[in-house]
C-alpha cells in the first residue's frame, strides 16, 4: 500500500507488533550469552579458574575439582556461591581455597568468618545463641563459643541414634549442623565426605590404571611416620641414659603429667600421685609403636620436655625433614602443598604457575575421555541450564499471560504478537533445556538415559511438557500451549532444583546400572507421568474457562437471576481467582530454597495476588449484585470483559476437549508400555515379572486412571468436562506415584525420602481436589459453552455433541447421551 | 431417561410380545460387556491398589500379594488410611493413634476375573472385523494373555536359590521360602541318605510325625513363622533337653518374633525355628527335646548307637546339572564401596545334555538352562579368600507371556490411536 516506492511489488503490510517476538528472543538470548561472559570465577590475581578445573576424583567418577567444591558448599550452605566479608558474591571454588588453605588455630583465617553454614531451626539458632537473619547463614568464628555445647548436645544424639529411638526435630537439626561444622573441617584436612560411598580423592594415579588417593589421608600417614620417627630418635635419647626416669625431680613429674594427661598433678590428692606417675612413666618407657595415635603428639611433648634442649631442637629438626620429606615424596602431594603455602603466603605468582602446570605434569595417567568430560562438566555448572530456564519460562509465562490479557482488552493483534513470541522463547529455552539434558547424559556416559534419579526425572518431566505444549500449541496456536508448557517447564525445574542432592550426577546403584532399560523403560515410563500431567494441567485449563462461562452466562442471563445462579456466580468468582492463587502457591512454597530472591518476597508476592484477586473477586460480585432487579442488558460490564474474553466457547471447549483427550491416549500408550518394560526389566534381573513394589503399583494406577478415563468417554459417562475433571484426578495419582509412594519408605524403588516432599504431596493434592470441586458446577450455568450452532459432526465418537438443547432447565450434566 | 429406552436406541427389538430365552441371554450378556462396567472395574482396581500399597507399611509383600492380589475378597483395615494421613497430613492424623475396624473391598481374583469376563463379552457383543477395530482387538487380546501369563507365574513359577563357595560345585537349590527338617545319614561314605519331612507337614500335623522312611518318631512342640536366638533367662527358661542347645552355659532359646513387614527397607526374610521331641520309632521313650533353627548349624541325634544330622533349613531340590563358581566379581565406582556391578564367573555342567560350559552371570545378564533362569541375586564372604554367590533360580513356564502381550498391546494402542490421529489430522487438514 505504500504509494512512496512505486517501483517495488505491493507487499501485505506488517503485522502489528511484528518485531515484537524477534526482540523478545533477541534479547533472551544476549541473556544467556551474557551469562557465558561472567561466569567464570577471576583469574587475577590468584588463578582461580585454572585451580577450579583440577581433575579430582568424588562421589565415584573424576569431575573438577570445582564440581565437588560446589557440591559440598551445597550442602552446608544450600547454594553455590557465598557472599563475603566485604558484601560480594563469591564462588565456591574461592571458599573451598579458603577453607584447605586456613589453619585450625589461626584466628584470622578467612575461612572461618565466612558465613555459609547455613542454620534453619529456630531452637538450634537459640541453642547457638545466635540471632536469626536474613539468609540463615553463620561463620565457623560464630559458632565457636557454643562449640563444647554442640559436642554435648550431638553426642547426646548420635547416643539415642544409636539406640535405635527415634530422634525429635530438633536432634535432626543439632546433627545436621554437626555435619556441616565436620565436613569443613574435613575439607580442611584435605578430605572431603569421606564415607563409604563417597570419598574425596585428590591425587591422581602415577601409573596407567592406578589408583586415585587422598590427600588427607597421604598427609596424615606421612606426617604420622614423621611423628614416630621423631619419637623413636626421643626415645633413643632418653634410653641414653636410662635410670633418668626414676630419678625425676617433683617439677620434672608434674610437666610429664601435664604433657601426657593435660591435668595438674598437685589437684590429685597426695596419696594417688606416686600411682599416677609411675602409670605415666611405664607409658614413657613403652615402644612408641606401641602408643596410641591421638597420644603420639602428647607422648613426645612428655619425653621431649625431659631431655636438654640442645637435643630438643634436634629431634623437633629431625621431624619436621622427615614430615618434609614425606610429603615430597609424592610430587603432586608436593604441590598441592605449594599451592596452599603460595595462597597462605599471598604469594600468586607461585599459586599461579604450581596450578598452571599441575595439568599437564599429573593427568598423563587418567582416561582421556573422563578429563574431557571434567572440562565439559565445568561448563555445564558454571552454565547452570536449568537455572537459566527457570528464568526463561518465567518469562515465557510473563508473555503469554500478557498475551491473553491483550487480547482480552480487545487488542488482539499485540495479543497475537505476544504469543508468538512466548512460542519463540519458549522454544529457545526449550533448545537450551534439551542440550542441557544431552550434556548430562554426556556427562554420565549413559546415551538415550535421560532419567537417572529423582532429580533427572523433573528435569525429563519438564522437557517432555514443554515438548507436548509447543506440539499443543502448533496444532491450535491459541496460546494455550505455551502456558501450558511454561508453567510445567517451571514448576518441573523448581521440584528439581529443590530435590537436587549435593550431585546430581550421582552414580547408579549396581541394579540399575544398565543403559538399555534406564533409556527403554524409565524414559517410557516417565514421559507417560508428563503426558498424564499434561492432561491434568490442560483440565484445570478446562475448569478456569468454564468458570469464566458462568460468570459471563450470568451476565448475559436474560431474567433476574435465582438463587442457583448466584451461588454459582459467587463460586465461580472465588474459583477464578483461587486456582491461579493455588498454583502460585505451590510455586511460592517451592521458591523457599532458591535464595536469589529475599526471602519473604515470594510470600509478599502471594499476599498481594492474593489481595488483589480478592479484590477482583468482590467488585464481581458486587456488580452482579448490582445488576440484580434491574433487568440485565445480556451486556457484560466492563470489570467483567477480560474474564468473558478468556470465557470457554464452543470453539474453545471442542478445542480443549480434543487436547485433553489426545493426551490422556497418549498417555495411557506410554504408561502401559513403560509399565511392562518395568516388569520385563525386573524379570531381566531377578525373575520376577511384577511385584507389586510400592513403585510399580504407582505406575499401574496411572495406567489404571487414564484407561478409566479414556472408557467413561467411550461409553458416554463423561464428555469434555467430564473428561477435564478425570484428568485433573490424574494429576493427583501421578504425584502420588512419583513423589508419595517414596514416602511410604517401602520397596525397591524408595529412593529419596523427605519430609518436605509429603508436605508438598499433601498441599498439591489439596489444590487439585479444590480445583477439581469446582470443575462439578453443572452445566445449566454454563450452557453457553456447550451450545453450538448446528452440529459440526467432527471426530464422531471422540467429541461429544451438546449437552441439551433446553437450555437452563436442562438437568445437569450427568445425563447419559448415547452416541451412535 | 430410563435404561429401556436407552436400550431401544441402541437396539430396536423385533419381538416385542415375547421375549424369549435369547432374548434375555443377550440382555445379560449387554450387562455383562457394558463399558459403564468396565469403568466401575477400573475404578474398584485402583482402589485396590491404592489400598495393596498402603498394606505394605504393615506387612510383608508376600503376604499383601497374598491378601489384597491373589484373593477374592479382603478387609481392608481403616488404620490404612489413618497411616496415609500420618505421613502426607502430619497435623490432622496425629501420631500413635491408631483406628480400629476393617471394610470389604473386592480383590485380585474377583476383579481380574470380572474385567476377564468384562472384556470377554465385550468382544462377543460388538465383535466386528474392521480395520478401524483391529488396534482394539489387538490390544485386549494382549491384555488377556497378560492375565494369563500372571496366572501361570503364580501358579507354576518356582523361586529358589543356589549359594556356590568359589571353587565349590553346587547340584541343589534352596526354596526361599520353604523349610524342611532333614535327617540325614551319612554313613556311607559315598552318598549321604536325606529324609526330609516339609514345613507344611510340620506345621499341621497334631502329634506325632511317624514315617517308615523315618528312624525315629517326631513331634513338633513349637514352630516359630519368625523367630531371634537369645540368651535363656530366670523367667524363659530352656525348653531343649538335647543337642548343641541345651549345653548350659552356652545354650540358647528361640523366641518368637512377628512375621516380617514391608516397612523393613532391607526385605528381610523370615528366620523360622522350631522345637522338636523326638521318639524312638514306635515307642514313646523321649529321645530328647531339640531346638532347631535356620539360624543354627546343624546339630546331631543317636539312635541305637547311629549317629545322624538334624538340620532344619531351606527346603532343597536337587538338580540334574551341577554349577561350579570360579569367582565372584564385586566392581565399585572410583574411590568408593558403591557397588557397579555384581558377577559370578561359572562352569556348566549337565552331564545328560553333554554341557560343560564357562558362563558368566550378572545383575540384568541372567542365564537359561533347561527352563530355569539363574540370576545374579546377592553374595557373601566379600572380600574373604573365599566368597560366595547367590543365584536366585526361577523357574517360570509364563515367563515369555508378558514380553509377547506388551508387544501385542503396544501395537494395538499404537494402531489404535494411530487410526483415530490419522483421521484427526486429515479432517483438520480438510478444514
Amino acid at each position: 500500500m505504500t504509494l512512496s516506492d512505486p517501483g517495488t511489488p505491493i507487499r501485505a503490510p506488517r503485522p502489528t507488533g511484528w518485531y515484537l517476538p524477534w526482540v523478545f528472543l533477541g534479547i533472551s538470548a544476549v541473556f544467556l550469552l551474557s551469562i557465558f561472559g561472567r561466569m567464570n570465577p577471576p583469574k587475577e590475581p590468584y588463578n582461580l579458574d585454572r585451580f577450579a578445573r583440577i581433575p579430582v576424583v568424588e562421589n565415584g567418577r573424576v569431575k573438577p575439582l570445582e564440581s565437588a567444591a560446589r557440591g559440598y558448599l551445597r550442602m552446608i550452605s544450600h547454594r553455590e556461591e557465598f557472599v563475603d566479608e566485604k558484601g560480594d558474591k563469591q564462588p565456591a571454588i574461592q571458599w573451598y581455597l579458603d577453607v584447605i588453605s586456613a589453619r585450625i588455630g589461626d584466628r584470622d583465617a578467612a575461612a572461618w568468618k565466612h558465613k555459609v553454614i547455613r542454620i534453619e531451626n529456630d531452637q538450634v539458632l537459640a541453642e547457638m545463641k545466635l540471632v536469626a537473619r536474613e539468609g540463615l547463614r553463620y561463620s565457623i568464628d560464630e559458632i565457636r563459643p557454643q562449640w563444647e555445647d554442640l559436642v554435648q548436645k550431638h553426642s547426646a544424639a548420635m547416643e539415642k541414634k544409636r539406640a535405635g529411638k527415634q530422634l525429635d526435630l530438633f536432634e535432626n537439626k543439632i546433627l545436621e549442623l554437626a555435619d556441616r561444622v565436620q565436613l569443613i573441617l574435613s575439607i580442611n584436612q584435605l578430605r572431603g565426605l569421606d564415607h563409604k560411598e563417597n570419598r574425596l580423592l585428590l591425587l591422581p594415579p602415577a601409573e596407567d590404571g592406578g589408583e586415585w588417593h587422598s590427600l588427607g589421608e597421604y598427609r596424615e600417614k606421612a606426617l604420622g611416620d614423621a611423628e614416630l620417627a621423631g619419637m623413636r630418635a626421643a626415645k633413643a635419647k632418653l634410653d641414653a641414659e636410662p635410670q633418668h626416669l626414676d630419678r625425676l625431680s617433683e617439677d620434672q613429674q608434674a610437666a610429664v603429667i601435664q604433657s601426657l594427661y593435660g591435668f595438674d598433678i598437685d589437684r590429685l590428692p597426695a596419696e594417688m600421685r606416686p600411682k599416677r606417675v609411675q602409670d605415666a612413666l611405664a607409658i614413657l618407657r613403652m615402644d612408641p609403636s606401641m602408643i596410641r595415635e591421638t597420644m603420639r603428639p602428647k607422648w613426645l611433648e612428655a619425653v621431649l620436655a625431659l631431655l636438654p634442649p640442645e637435643a630438643q631442637v634436634e629431634v623437633r629438626k629431625l621431624t619436621k625433614e622427615e614430615a618434609d620429606r614425606q610429603l615430597q615424596a609424592n610430587p603432586a602431594a608436593a604441590d598441592w602443598d605449594r599451592m596452599i603455602a603460595a595462597y597462605r603466603d599471598r604469594d600468586p605468582g607461585d599459586f599461579n604457575a604450581v596450578v598452571g602446570s599441575y595439568r599437564d605434569k599429573y593427568m598423563a595417567h587418567v582416561p582421556a575421555d573422563a578429563l574431557a568430560r571434567a572440562r565439559v562438566e565445568v561448563t555445564y555448572d558454571r552454565f547452570a541450564p536449568f537455572y537459566q530456564c527457570t528464568g526463561l519460562y518465567v518469562l515465557v509465562f510473563l508473555l503469554s499471560g500478557a498475551g491473553f490479557i491483550l487480547r482480552a482488552a480487545e487488542k488482539p493483534k499485540w495479543g497475537e504478537a505476544l504469543r508468538k513470541s512466548a512460542t519463540r522463547v519458549l522454544i529457545l529455552t526449550f533448545i537450551v533445556h534439551t542440550a542441557a539434558l544431552i550434556t548430562r547424559m554426556y556427562l554420565m556416559d549413559r546415551w538415550f538415559v535421560f532419567v537417572t534419579n529423582l532429580y533427572s526425572s523433573a528435569i525429563f518431566i519438564g522437557l517432555g511438557c514443554v515438548a507436548l505444549g509447543l506440539i499443543l500449541e502448533r496444532l491450535y496456536p491459541i496460546g494455550i500451549g505455551n502456558v501450558l508448557a511454561s508453567t510445567l517447564g517451571l514448576a518441573t525445574t523448581i521440584v528439581a532444583h529443590n530435590i537436587a542432592s549435593e550431585d546430581t550426577l550421582e552414580m547408579m546403584q549396581a541394579v540399575l546400572d544398565t543403559n538399555f532399560w534406564l533409556s527403554t523403560h524409565v524414559t517410557t515410563v516417565t514421559l507417560g507421568y508428563t503426558a498424564t500431567f499434561v492432561a491434568g494441567f490442560l483440565g484445570i485449563f478446562y475448569i478456569a474457562m468454564m468458570l469464566a462461562a458462568v460468570i459471563r452466562d450470568s451476565f448475559t442471563y436474560p431474567q433476574p437471576p435465582t438463587v442457583g445462579p448466584l451461588v454459582a456466580f459467587g463460586v465461580a468468582a472465588v474459583g477464578l481467582v483461587t486456582i491461579p492463587l493455588l498454583l502460585v502457591w505451590q510455586l511460592v512454597t517451592a521458591l523457599s530454597r532458591y535464595d536469589v530472591i529475599h526471602s519473604s518476597l515470594p510470600s509478599i508476592l502471594l499476599f498481594v495476588l492474593a489481595a488483589a484477586g480478592g479484590i477482583y473477586a468482590v467488585s464481581l460480585l458486587v456488580q452482579r449484585a448490582g445488576v440484580e432487579g434491574g433487568s440485565s442488558t445480556g451486556q457484560v460490564p466492563g470489570i467483567a470483559r477480560p474474564v468473558a474474553a478468556m470465557a470457554l466457547t464452543p470453539e474453545t471447549g471442542k478445542i480443549l476437549g480434543q487436547m485433553i483427550y489426545g493426551v490422556v491416549c497418549f498417555a495411557t500408550l506410554l504408561s502401559f508400555v513403560g509399565t511392562v518394560l518395568g516388569g520385563i526389566w525386573a524379570d531381566q534381573s531377578w525373575g520376577r515379572f511384577w511385584g507389586w513394589d510400592p513403585k510399580e503399583n504407582g505406575a499401574v494406577l496411572i495406567v489404571l486412571w487414564n484407561a478409566l478415563i479414556l472408557h467413561a468417554r467411550w461409553c458416554g459417562l463423561v464428555k469434555d468436562r467430564g473428561v477435564a475433571v478425570l484428568a485433573i484426578v490424574g494429576n493427583i495419582i501421578t504425584a502420588w506415584s512419583w513423589f508419595g509412594t517414596n514416602q511410604l519408605g517401602i520397596g525397591l524403588h524408595a529412593y529419596g525420602f523427605d519430609t518436605r516432599l509429603a508436605d508438598g504431596c499433601a498441599n498439591f493434592w489439596i489444590s487439585m481436589l479444590v480445583i477439581l470441586g469446582l470443575g462439578l458446577i453443572p452445566r445449566q450455568y454454563w450452557v453457553s459453552a456447550t451450545r453450538r450452532p448446528a452440529s459440526a459432526g467432527a471426530t464422531a465418537a471422540a467429541n461429544a455433541p451438546p449437552a441439551s438443547l433446553n437450555g437452563h432447565t436442562a438437568p445437569g450434566g450427568k445425563k447419559k447421551a448415547r452416541q451412535r | 431417561m430410563n435404561p429401556t429406552t436407552a436400550e431401544m436406541d441402541a437396539e430396536p427389538r423385533t419381538e416385542r410380545t415375547q421375549p424369549g430365552l435369547d432374548y434375555y441371554a443377550r440382555k445379560g450378556l449387554k450387562a455383562l460387556a457394558s463399558l459403564q462396567l468396565t469403568v466401575v472395574l477400573f475404578a474398584l482396581s485402583i482402589g485396590l491398589v491404592f489400598f495393596g500399597t498402603l498394606a505394605q507399611i504393615d506387612f510383608g509383600i508376600w503376604k499383601v500379594v497374598e491378601d489384597y492380589f491373589w484373593s477374592w475378597v479382603v478387609w481392608v483395615p481403616l488404620d490404612l488410611i489413618n497411616q496415609f494421613g500420618q505421613v502426607f497430613f502430619k497435623e490432622q492424623f496425629p501420631k500413635g493413634t491408631t483406628w480400629s475396624g476393617s471394610f470389604p473391598f473386592p480383590s485380585g481374583k474377583l476383579l481380574g476375573g470380572a474385567m476377564l469376563i468384562n472384556l470377554l463379552a465385550a468382544h462377543l457383543v460388538r465383535f466386528r472385523l474392521t480395520w478401524k477395530r483391529s488396534g482394539v482387538l489387538i490390544l485386549h487380546s494382549g491384555l488377556i494373555l497378560l492375565f494369563v501369563g500372571e496366572f501361570i507365574t503364580r501358579e507354576y513359577a518356582v523361586e529358589q536359590r543356589m549359594i556356590i563357595d568359589e571353587g565349590q560345585t553346587v547340584d541343589f537349590a534352596e526354596d526361599s521360602k520353604k523349610f524342611e527338617l532333614a535327617i540325614i545319614d551319612r554313613s556311607d561314605a559315598k552318598e549321604d541318605q536325606v529324609t526330609s519331612i516339609p514345613e507344611s507337614v510340620l506345621r499341621e500335623t497334631k502329634g506325632r510325625i511317624t514315617d517308615p522312611a523315618l528312624p525315629v518318631d517326631v513331634e513338633v512342640v513349637q514352630y516359630m513363622v519368625n523367630s531371634r536366638l537369645e540368651k535363656p533367662t530366670a523367667d524363659k527358661p530352656n525348653p531343649a533337653t538335647a543337642g548343641n542347645m541345651a549345653t548350659p552355659g552356652a545354650g540358647q532359646i528361640a523366641v518368637e518374633v512377628p512375621e516380617v513387614s514391608g516397612v523393613d527397607p532391607n526385605q528381610k526374610v523370615d528366620v523360622p525355628s522350631i522345637y522338636v521331641t523326638f521318639f524312638k520309632k514306635g515307642t514313646d521313650r523321649p529321645l530328647g527335646t531339640y531346638l532347631l533353627s535356620v539360624w543354627l548349624k546343624d546339630d546331631s541325634l543317636e539312635v541305637d548307637g547311629k549317629k545322624y544330622d538334624l538340620a532344619f533349613r531351606f527346603k532343597r531340590y536337587y538338580k540334574p546339572y551341577r554349577i561350579k563358581l570360579i569367582d565372584f566379581r564385586f566392581d565399585r565406582y572410583l574411590g568408593t564401596e558403591k557397588a557397579k556391578n555384581y558377577s559370578s564367573e561359572i562352569v556348566l555342567i549337565d552331564p545328560e545334555m553333554g554341557i560343560e560350559r564357562n558362563q558368566t552371570i550378572r545383575m540384568n545378564e541372567p542365564l537359561r538352562h533347561r527352563g530355569e533362569t539363574f540370576y545374579q541375586s546377592n553374595f557373601m564372604n566379600e572380600g574373604k579368600d573365599v566368597e560366595t554367590t547367590v543365584l536366585q533360580v526361577v523357574k517360570n513356564p509364563g515367563w515369555l507371556i508378558p514380553y509377547i502381550s506388551c508387544i501385542l498391546v503396544s501395537v494395538g494402542m499404537l494402531l489404535h490411536f494411530g487410526i483415530y490421529l490419522n483421521q484427526f489430522l486429515t479432517r483438520r487438514a480438510a478444514i
